[in-house]
């Protein structure tokens, strides 16, 4: 395992709701799509809205992409990473 | 520049400009009015896109047409397809080549494969499930019916369903030994499960176990039948690993043979055990271990286990998957040795008695003929001294003639004695009172360094016998006695006593010829003297053997004849330098009657009268009996033979007083004739004459009117006062 595999990028989404936290997650994963296929990378995204957590693991997992979510406090971590 | 001159121009271009941007506003305005269902557009394809992806669509207060087009979401949505697609590609490419695989394992597995769902409806299997189960029949004829209906015939299987199982348990199931039509499966149902993890369908591998099973009964059989073998086995069993030495089977006669506990054995090691050390069983096993070349030996062992034990064990090598093994077989000889070294003795015992018999038939035999010898040169010098003057210078050779002969005599008793067929005077005796009679005249016969010691038991049993022969018996025994003794200090002791003899005594005693339990009364003479080494004790009974200068060696062989006549047994023990012992048994319980026929020491001649028919064939023992019978004042008839004398006696019966008959005769014997003459004249007196006279012939004549016997060589007084005693 390389040091890249550890490399978590966070977004806070916050106060977003869908499609909106949607979009953004799907912008930040195309732009990684390598790194995260590659496994250099992992997507956190933090969001408060409940939606996101079926919308974003759906079509994170479509693309044959591993998700996790975990509940936090006040909010949602969906972790993106490579399968 | 003027003031004025500015204003105007700045005026001018004030209103230029603010016609220009309303100009601008009205155009931005129509370009707005002209984009708006672009955006219109745009927006409602994003809408539908995420509502593919199962979210809400777009608001406007949320991305307004400007930020729509800044955005981007349609190209966002576009580039997540476009990963969403090459994803279905590959996933594509892999369930193909899944598909492929699955095929390949359907087609390529030597196992039944049976795809059901829930209601078990078959959704695909592989050819050797047809194989098995649906021979014959088409796919389409199979895929959508249920097994339980193809298979089972409609009948869930009593052994079980391995479907029901899975979905009973929600996992994998494994049923054995389920039975079609003769063959033996083991089943695996593997469930598949949704997306929520529930049972959606199911696998069902059929594996032929058939061969395998009928294998393990066999294998199964095979064990039982080494297991029976091991345990029937009538010989000691065990198999160590070569290497090691640990012991890897033992059968329970192994066990018995090292008297040990089987558990206790199993886990022994062979090279461990002292006792295969010292029996030299461990050098055998690494020799065979070693060289391959089975061996065997016997051995006595002291096992483990403290049991002393004679084993005769074959030992050999085989391997097992190239490792070493060694086979040990032993077999319990220890009783085998016993009787092999009873038998043994027996066997000597019996050659030795077979050598002392023929001895004995040789020794009787001479001595018989010597008697009938030596009745004519003492009868005849008898006569001649008293037919001579006294003054005749003859009378002193006559004399010296008799005393030779006489000697003579004596050495055939002890031929007869020796052979057991000597004379026999039976009677009951009492061992006490013949010892204190013989003591003084054993006082003086003994060395006067040696002491005499009586050890009498009170009142033993009284037994029967020849007196005069037991009489040479204690006499022979004290004179040798006295002799080991010779110059030196010593005891002689004459202890006697009776004691139970049974079988397992009695094979251990000299000449033991099947003589009978029972009680036997004893003698015995003990000396302190120089004692015998085991060669001479081996050989003191054989006649002609001694170890003195002047002896004969007919004493201790006419000891062990008297005592083979008498029914009895001697037991001889001897250390050098210290002393021997003779103990002498004689059956105490007997029941023969006594025939005592000889007894008298007086000697009278007393004449007679009457006619005497004098049987025997040899002529000389004729002429001299008739010779000293008219000597004595009788007429006597002579015969040759027993049918001669028959002859004579049914002619002239009426006048012969008394019949003198020899025993042994050809054609008719002495005993033969006996019965004829009572059978003609039940009243007629006979004396038996004989030069021996077996016990067993003695016997024969017991009550059947025997008048007497007479011992060959007799004299003239001897015979008148035989004859004076019957002839009246």
């Amino acid at each position: 395992m390389s040091g890249n595999e550890d490399k978590i990028v966070e977004h806070d989404l916050c106060g977003q709701i869908c499609p909106s936290t949607l979009l953004v997650a799907l912008r930040e994963i195309n732009r990684n799509i390598s790194q995260l296929t590659g496994g250099e990378v992992k997507l956190l995204f933090k969001t408060d809205n409940r939606d996101s957590i079926n919308t974003i693991p759906e079509a994170v997992g479509n693309m044959g992409l591993k998700v996790n979510v975990q509940k936090q406090e006040s909010y949602y971590e969906i972790l993106v990473l490579k399968i | 520049m003027t003031k004025n001159n500015s204003a105007a121009p700045k005026k001018c271009i004030e209103k230029s400009q603010a016609e220009q941007i309303e100009r601008l506003q009205k155009e931005n305005e129509e370009l707005r009015k002209r984009l708006e269902h672009k955006s219109s557009y745009i927006r409602t394809k994003v809408n539908q896109l995420l509502d593919m992806m199962g979210t809400v669509p777009l608001r406007t207060e949320e991305l307004d047409d400007t930020m729509l087009v800044e955005f981007d979401p349609l190209g966002i949505i576009c580039d997540s397809f476009r990963h969403i697609l090459s994803n279905l590609h590959s996933t594509n490419r892999q369930l193909y080549i899944a598909n492929e695989e699955t095929k390949a394992i359907f087609a390529a597995a030597e196992v039944g494969i049976l795809h059901i769902d829930k209601n078990k409806k078959i959704l695909s299997h592989n050819n050797k499930l047809k194989e098995f189960f649906l021979p014959g029949m088409s796919d389409s004829d199979i895929v959508g019916h249920t097994c339980i209906d193809l298979i089972c015939g409609g009948v869930m299987p009593e052994e079980g369903c391995s479907f029901s199982q899975v979905i009973r348990n929600g996992g994998k199931s494994r049923l054995r030994n389920w039975t079609f039509q003769g063959f033996v499966f083991d089943v695996i149902g593997t469930p598949i499960l949704d997306q929520d993890g529930a049972v959606d369908s199911v696998v069902l591998v059929y594996h032929d176990v058939t061969a395998r099973k009928q294998a393990e009964e066999e294998r199964q059989e095979d064990l039982l039948f080494i297991e029976e073998l091991l345990k029937n086995a009538p010989v000691g069993i065990r198999v160590f690993d070569g290497t090691s030495g640990r012991c890897l089977l033992i059968n329970q006669v192994s066990a018995e043979i090292a008297g040990g506990d089987i558990e206790v054995m199993q886990q022994q090691n062979f090279r461990m055990l002292d006792s295969w050390q010292k029996s030299g069983l461990l050098g055998v096993a690494e020799a065979v271990l070693s060289d391959c070349a089975t061996r065997m030996v016997e051995t006595e062992v002291l096992t483990s286990f403290g049991k002393q034990v004679a084993v005769e064990y074959i030992v050999s090598r085989f391997a097992v998957k190239d490792k070493p093994h060694l086979l040990v077989i032993g077999r319990d000889i220890t009783v085998e040795k016993q009787l092999e070294a009873k038998n043994k003795k027996i066997e000597a015992q019996m050659l030795h008695v077979q050598k002392l018999e023929s001895l004995g038939v040789l020794a009787g035999g001479i001595a018989h003929d010597f008697n009938n010898i030596l009745l004519a040169i003492l009868g005849n010098a008898e006569l001649a001294l008293m037919r001579l003057l006294p003054e005749s210078p003859a009378r002193n050779n006559l004399q010296q003639i008799e005393k030779a002969a006489q000697r003579a005599a004596d050495l055939a008793q002890q031929m007869l004695a020796y052979s057991g067929k000597g004379q026999f005077a039976i009677e009951r005796l009492d061992i006490n009172s013949m010892i204190t009679e013989m003591s003084q005249i054993l006082e003086v016969s003994v060395s006067k360094k040696a002491a005499m010691r009586l050890t009498l038991a009170d009142k033993p049993p009284l037994f029967e016998g020849d007196a005069t022969q037991i009489r040479q018996i204690i006499m022979n025994l004290v004179i040798n006695a006295s002799d080991a003794i010779g110059n030196e200090n010593g005891v002689i002791t004459i202890t006697t006593g009776s004691m139970h003899c049974d079988q397992d005594y009695l094979s251990k005693v000299w000449l033991y010829d099947k003589l009978e339990e029972g009680i036997y009364t004893y003698f015995e003479v003990a000396d302190t003297g120089c004692g015998m080494d085991h060669e001479t004790m081996a050989k003191i009974f054989d006649p002609f053997f001694t170890t003195k200068f002047t002896g004969r060696g007919l004493g201790m062989a006419a000891v062990l004849g008297i005592v083979r006549g008498h029914r009895g047994a001697i037991t001889v023990y001897s250390e050098l330098g210290k002393g021997s012992s003779f103990k002498v048994f004689l059956p105490a319980d007997h029941n023969v009657s006594a025939i005592s026929v000889c007894e008298s020491t007086t000697v009278k001649l007393l004449s007679g009268s009457g006619n005497i028919l004098l049987v025997d064939d040899e002529e000389t023992i004729l002429t001299l009996g008739k010779d000293m019978l008219e000597e004595l004042g009788y007429n006597v008839l002579t015969a040759l033979d027993g049918i001669e004398a028959l002859d004579i006696f049914i002619n002239r019966k009426e006048e012969i007083t008394c019949v003198l008959l020899d025993l042994t005769m050809p054609r008719l014997d002495g005993e033969q004739t006996f019965r004829e003459l009572l059978r003609i004249d039940p009243n007629i007196k006979v004396i038996m004459s004989s030069g021996y006279n077996e016990l067993e012939v003695a016997r024969r004549f017991v009550g059947r009117g025997l008048a007497g016997f007479i011992q060959k060589p007799y004299k003239l007084a001897e015979l008148a006062r035989k004859l004076g005693g019957i002839v009246v």
